[in-house]
């Protein structure tokens, strides 16, 4: 079989997505319309924080076109109510209805679903159901949160306080205490939306003949959603079938198990029919997982040269008002305050981490997760100290960076460092820069009344975490594994399987290339399924920079043994 | 409910005929009553630019259109792009370049370039960046967008 093939790994080869992208031929959620089909729409929260007293629907079911009306108590008979649990004790559980029942806690929160026979009629009905709200005093951030004369809005947890987390290592008060230098801040990080080009959107057909469910889904994780509608809606796992073939764009919003999903699957095992619901786009900023919002006070103490002496923080993030699956209120300040240390020997630490919930829509994954704003403060530090002693802002990096004789290095929050090049990387980027010369035209630019700026920063990207990661907010979702399956048929051409899904990364034409190389053969031999729960081995999906590594990276083999198997 | 109307219209070179009701969008009728799902929907409020398509020879945005104004009218869609088969010059810069990721601005964005290509057939970078302004793109940083229709430019205008 192919013997001297030219490796494909690092090689420019064009993207096999490409030729169906660029000619409309993509496979995305709502280019999909089985026979039957209905079309569904939402009932959304207009308020932030609601009693729901009463529920008229029947405008609604009178007109005709109008399949059904689902509301809250419905979808609590036919599913589990959503609870993203946590190893970790001090992550408090909450529940998160698919559709409101009896309370409203964000404005955009679904209430009622209409089936109908096309959006527009579906959307008509949505305008004919009567709600009567009570409004509740809204909890707007998190200082009103923490206030004890402040609503709970979960009666379950008893606070709204639902993440408080700390890491620690040796005595930072006394350290701080004796430094030479404390530079505090506080950062401030607004709320983000993700805003993938692609609004959610789902597609659930019930065949009942069979008892079976396809999810088609605007999905990151097929694998993780068909886990979770397996346990909420009581299926059997090989009768639950969740598909992600074209997406069109994540950013780890998509990461999460939505309660359309949940709702869409109830209407159409309900129903019979394949019910289809697309957000549109106010819903979309509306429902879809917000991102980043929290507050990071910090404290950190160096000495004269500016060594690190210890650095104390707390992170407060507002995750909203309901904590998702899989990944809990933790995920973004347990993150953040993980990452605080960065690439920093750190003798002493004190970070907490609360996760505050308020009237808006959930927090959830993006970009990073706690990444950029850890970056942001840690780096923020690092250069007001620098200024303060009047040191270079590459050499209190330099002073302070975890050394190479230092790896394998364990983090105050538990991550650990097993090699990695910090020096050698800034000073290489020194170089690159010509830093010294960049400095000097600098100066003279300032004397010209000319403003030249040289930002330094340092980030640390980590990658295919594993499954014991210390830092994570404890999910039950085995992040650390991936398998494939990969196919010969007697004509020597090879199918390979993949749990991850692709939302724009290219994995179709990536794990060809690394397919081919295994096995041997041309990369025109080779097809690359994903995205489908149905024809591949057990997967959760795409998050947190994993999926080529995981996929196809050091810990896929298969390829290899069976290629040696059948040659 | 409004009563419902009859419209034709020619699209990709083919006549068609549908009857739906005033108030449907021309994105929807696209790609509902004629199954052209390549034209996406990002936003219905002409803000993305992932529904523009050609609508009498000039970029139109299908989302703040209604079908019945495209009666009588001569639409090409993404589907209409290749010729012979294969994938037209604009598209196979597109790949060539990086300029797409997910795909799903690309249709609105292939439109967009050729219509800025028709009018401006040998642009600078900048009327390049102000030209395809109109439609987002969230993966690419647009670099591989830009690049690709320079290098589309001049393809396109020696066929002219």
């Amino acid at each position: 079989m192919g013997v001297n093939l030219p490796r494909l790994v690092g090689a420019r080869v064009a993207r096999r997505e490409d030729p169906r992208l660029l000619t409309g031929q993509g496979s995305y959620v709502d280019d999909h319309r089985p026979a039957r089909m209905l079309y569904a729409a939402f009932l959304r929260s207009p308020h932030a924080h609601a009693r729901i007293a009463r529920i008229d629907t029947s405008a609604a079911l009178a007109l005709p076109g109008v399949a059904a009306v689902l509301l809250g108590e419905d979808i609590a008979r036919a599913a589990k109510p959503v609870r993203a649990q946590s190893k970790t004790p001090s992550v408090k559980t909450t529940s998160f209805p698919p559709l409101a029942l009896g309370t409203v806690r964000h404005v955009g929160e679904a209430v009622a679903m209409v089936a109908a026979e096309s959006r527009y009629l579906a959307e008509d009905a949505v305008e004919r159901i009567v709600v009567d709200y009570e409004p509740l005093p809204v909890v707007r951030n998190t200082d009103e949160a923490l206030d004890p004369a402040s609503p709970v809005l979960h009666e379950e947890a008893g606070t709204n306080l639902l993440v408080a987390r700390e890491f620690a290592r040796g005595d930072v008060d006394t350290a701080l205490a004796g430094a030479a230098l404390v530079v505090r801040e506080r950062f401030r990080f607004h709320r983000h939306t993700p805003v993938c080009m692609e609004n959610r959107g789902c597609l659930a057909d019930y065949a009942t003949g069979t008892q079976t469910l396809t999810l088609r889904s605007s999905a990151q994780c097929p694998g993780l959603v068909r886990d979770i509608l397996t346990d909420l809606l009581g299926m059997p796992e090989h009768q639950v079938r969740v598909v992600a073939t074209d997406v069109g764009g994540g950013f780890g919003a998509k990461a999460s198990l939505y309660p359309e999903e949940i709702a869409t699957s109830v209407m159409a095992r309900r129903l019979g029919r394949p019910v289809k619901w697309i957000g549109d786009r106010r819903e979309d900023l509306l429902s879809t997982t917000h991102a980043w919002d929290e507050t990071v006070e910090a404290e950190l103490g160096v000495s004269r040269d500016g060594t690190i002496v210890g650095l104390r923080a707390q992170v407060t993030a507002d995750i909203g008002a309901y904590s998702i699956y899989p990944w809990t209120a933790a995920i973004e300040p347990v993150q953040t305050i993980s990452f605080l240390p960065g690439p920093y020997r750190m003798p002493t630490y004190r970070g907490r981490a609360r996760g505050v919930a308020t009237n808006k829509a959930p927090l959830g994954p993006y970009r990073g997760v706690g990444r950029p704003p850890a970056v942001f403060a840690i780096e923020g530090l690092m250069d007001r100290a620098a200024r303060r002693l009047g040191i270079d802002p590459t050499e209190i990096r330099l002073r302070n960076f975890i050394r190479d004789e230092d790896f394998p290095y364990k983090s105050p929050s538990g991550i650990v460092w097993d090699k990695s090049s910090f020096t050698g990387s800034l000073v290489r980027a020194r170089e690159a820069l010509d830093y010294k010369a960049t400095r000097e035209e600098q100066a003279r630019a300032r004397t010209a009344g000319r403003w030249l700026g040289i930002g330094v920063a340092s980030y640390v990207e980590l990658t295919g975490i594993g499954s014991a990661i210390p830092v994570s907010p404890g999910m039950p979702v085995s992040t650390g594994t991936e398998a494939s399956t990969i196919r010969f048929d007697p004509a020597g051409k090879v199918t390979a399987v993949f749990g991850v899904a692709s939302h724009g990364q290219g994995l179709e034409t990536t794990l060809a290339q690394i397919v081919a190389d295994e096995v041997g053969v041309p990369i025109e031999d080779v097809r690359v399924l994903h995205g489908d729960t149905e024809v591949s081995p057990y997967g959760t999906g795409t998050y947190a920079s994993r999926s080529l590594v995981l996929a196809g990276g050091p810990p896929f083999s298969p390829a290899g043994p069976s290629a040696r198997r059948c040659c | 409910m409004a009563d419902i109307v009859t419209v034709r219209m020619t699209v990709n070179g083919v006549v068609h005929e549908g009857r739906c009701e005033p108030r449907k969008l021309l994105v929807d009728f696209i790609r509902e009553d004629l199954g052209l799902t390549g034209t996406h929907v990002g936003c219905e409020h002409g803000i993305c630019g992932a529904c523009t398509i050609m609508f009498n020879g000039e970029a139109a945005r299908s989302c703040i259109m209604l079908a019945v104004q495209a009666d009588g009218a001569e639409l090409v869609t993404v589907e209409g792009l290749m010729r012979d088969g294969k994938l037209h010059p604009l598209q196979e810069a597109f790949r060539d370049h990086h300029g797409l990721q997910c795909g799903f601005c690309t249709p609105g964005m292939l439109m967009t370039a050729l219509d800025l290509l028709r009018t401006n057939p040998s642009p600078s970078e900048r009327e390049i960046r102000e030209g395809i302004s109109a439609v987002l793109c969230r993966c690419t940083g647009y670099q591989g967008i830009v690049n690709a229709v320079r290098a589309a430019a001049p393809i396109l205008a020696s066929e002219r």
